[in-house]
């Protein structure tokens, strides 16, 4: 058992300084992985919600109604407003239908028009977030039509164009993170190759005896395998605990900044999950990446 | 019967018209020597005759560029590289300089040729310890060769070749850097080792000792090998 526990490799991977380097690199590798998957899971996470969130729902608008004096007429417009109230509750396939109060409707504005605006004074759509039954079948086009013969005044969001758009948008960062992420990948196979290369170089002498004993590519190529998966797994592992406290000072960010876009963009169980096998991940990528290198380099070098 | 009789009178070395060198120019050239099993050969001829090249052609590290060799009846011509390392696995080498991996200590080194085989660990550890006692290194043995005196690292150069009980065993010069004492104990363990059947091939340049054992010689002159064989006893 000793003995076992105080074999040394016949090759010195890990006696060199080039090991060293491989830890620092690989561990930097290895937290950019890290943080860019976050990445990518978070979007693909921020994406899913907004379809969930959109999908069952639709908006319905009515402006206000101006009298002849061009001043918002209260009376006209909640009449409208009652008049779509009842024929949205009895549309097939509607849950739901709630009026947005002022409080409400001043929320949502904030945003874009700060605390210390009167909204009363301005002509502000009146807003009913409509909740729709799970598999519902709505025929926009007809309510469309419908709503217009109530009332010129009111128009349906279905939100699907503006969210189109945003997917795309989130699509295309979410496929910029992924190519990220194959580079950081590609860049590390790269590294380890030329790494592995090097040291078949160093070795050549101990490689020859391992030869001359009868030890085949596959005995010499898994020794480096050994090696370099150790090197992955502590990578690995010393690039993940980099890499968690930068996901949450990140995710804390984007919190604090009030952005309700970002809102839905939080990792889940299952993805925290996912992150801390980066270091087994990373274990067998080392590993098979120095194995065939070496079972290459050998056929090509003796 | 006939079949083992066959394999008792075939060659465990042949070499038909064989020629062997660096980088196009040949070293020795038109050999033509069989080596049966269980011989003892030694290999002669002045420094640069090529005996180390032929050894090493012989232990497969380097192919013929003209001929061909058939080691343990396989031509070598025909032999990828996993059918080499088996032959290999069936050979034993011990050099000059005595080539050990000086970062293992005395116990892996000689455990060497068994893990490349694939044997398992008790086993290993059971033929090594015998043969640590044999060539009295037992209490070195956690030892790093680095730090082993000349005749300690001869001693495990010759444990590691003779581990895997090779059928034949290679020494290149393996009298060179070692006192006459330690040089009259390898030769009288390689006897021994031929007494029991290993085929010896020894290349030396000591005169003295090839007149002190009455074995067949391999000369290496001019670039061509010739065989000369063992003085008949009256």
């Amino acid at each position: 058992m000793y003995r076992e526990l105080m074999r040394k490799n016949e090759i010195t991977v890990e006696d060199e300084d080039t090991s060293l380097f491989m830890y620092v690199l690989s561990s930097i590798y290895m937290y950019l992985f890290v943080v860019v998957l976050a990445m990518v899971m978070a979007i693909h996470s921020m994406v899913t919600n907004w379809e969930k969130d959109i999908t069952g729902s639709i908006t319905v608008q009515v402006l206000p109604v101006e009298d002849d004096d061009k001043k918002i007429d209260n009376e006209k417009t909640q009449a409208e407003v009652n008049k779509v109230l009842q024929y949205m509750e009895n549309v097939s396939g509607v849950k739901s239908v709630n009026v947005l109060d002022a409080q409400s409707i001043e929320k949502l504005m904030t945003p874009w028009l700060g605390n210390k605006v009167d909204i009363s004074s301005l002509p502000i759509p009146q807003l009913m977030d409509i909740q729709l039954e799970d598999d519902a079948e709505i025929n926009y086009d007809e309510i469309t039509r419908n709503l217009y013969k109530i009332t010129p005044n009111a128009s349906i969001d279905n939100h699907r164009l503006w969210l189109n758009r945003l997917l795309k948008f989130a699509n295309s960062l979410n496929s910029l993170a992924l190519a990220v992420l194959t580079m950081v990948v590609v860049i590390c196979a790269f590294s380890i190759y030329y790494s592995t290369r090097a040291s078949l170089g160093i070795n050549m002498n101990s490689i020859e005896i391992l030869h001359i004993i009868g030890a085949q590519d596959d005995y010499v190529a898994r020794q480096y395998a050994r090696s370099y998966a150790k090197i992955g797994f502590f990578s690995g592992v010393i690039g993940l605990m980099i890499a968690v406290p930068t996901i949450i000072l990140i995710s804390k960010y984007a919190i604090s900044a009030g952005s309700g876009l970002l809102n839905g963009a939080g990792l889940t169980q299952l993805h925290w999950i996912l992150m801390m096998f980066t270091p087994v991940f990373s274990l067998f990528f080392a590993k098979i990446t120095a194995y065939y290198t070496v079972r290459k380099s050998l056929e090509k070098m003796c | 019967m006939t079949d083992n009789t066959t394999n008792i009178l075939q060659p465990i070395i042949d070499m038909q018209n064989v020629s062997v060198g660096y980088d196009g120019e040949d070293v020795l050239s038109n050999i033509h020597l069989s080596l049966m099993p269980g011989s003892f050969s030694f290999v002669t001829g002045k420094s640069g005759a090529g005996k180390t090249t032929l050894l090493s052609m012989l232990y497969l590290t380097k192919r013929p560029s003209k001929g061909v060799l058939n080691v343990f009846g396989n031509n070598i011509n025909f032999s990828n590289r996993n059918s080499l390392a088996l032959m290999r696995q069936k050979m034993g080498v011990v050099f000059q300089d005595f080539r050990l991996l000086d970062h293992l200590t005395v116990y892996d080194n000689i455990a060497l040729p068994l893990r490349v085989r694939g044997m398992n660990e008790k086993e290993i550890n059971k033929r090594v310890t015998e043969l640590l006692k044999w060539i009295e290194l037992h209490k070195s043995v956690y030892k790093q060769c680095s730090t082993l005196s000349g005749g300690e690292k001869q001693r495990v150069a010759i444990a590691r070749a003779v581990i895997n009980r090779p059928d034949i065993l290679f020494a290149d010069e393996p009298t060179g850097s070692v006192d006459s004492e330690i040089a009259e104990k390898l030769m009288r363990l390689l006897v021994e080792l031929n007494k029991v059947g290993t085929t010896i091939v020894l290349a030396t340049h000591n005169e003295q000792l090839t007149s002190t054992y009455n074995y067949q010689r391999i000369d290496l002159s001019n670039g061509t090998a010739k065989l000369y064989p063992a003085l008949q006893r009256v």
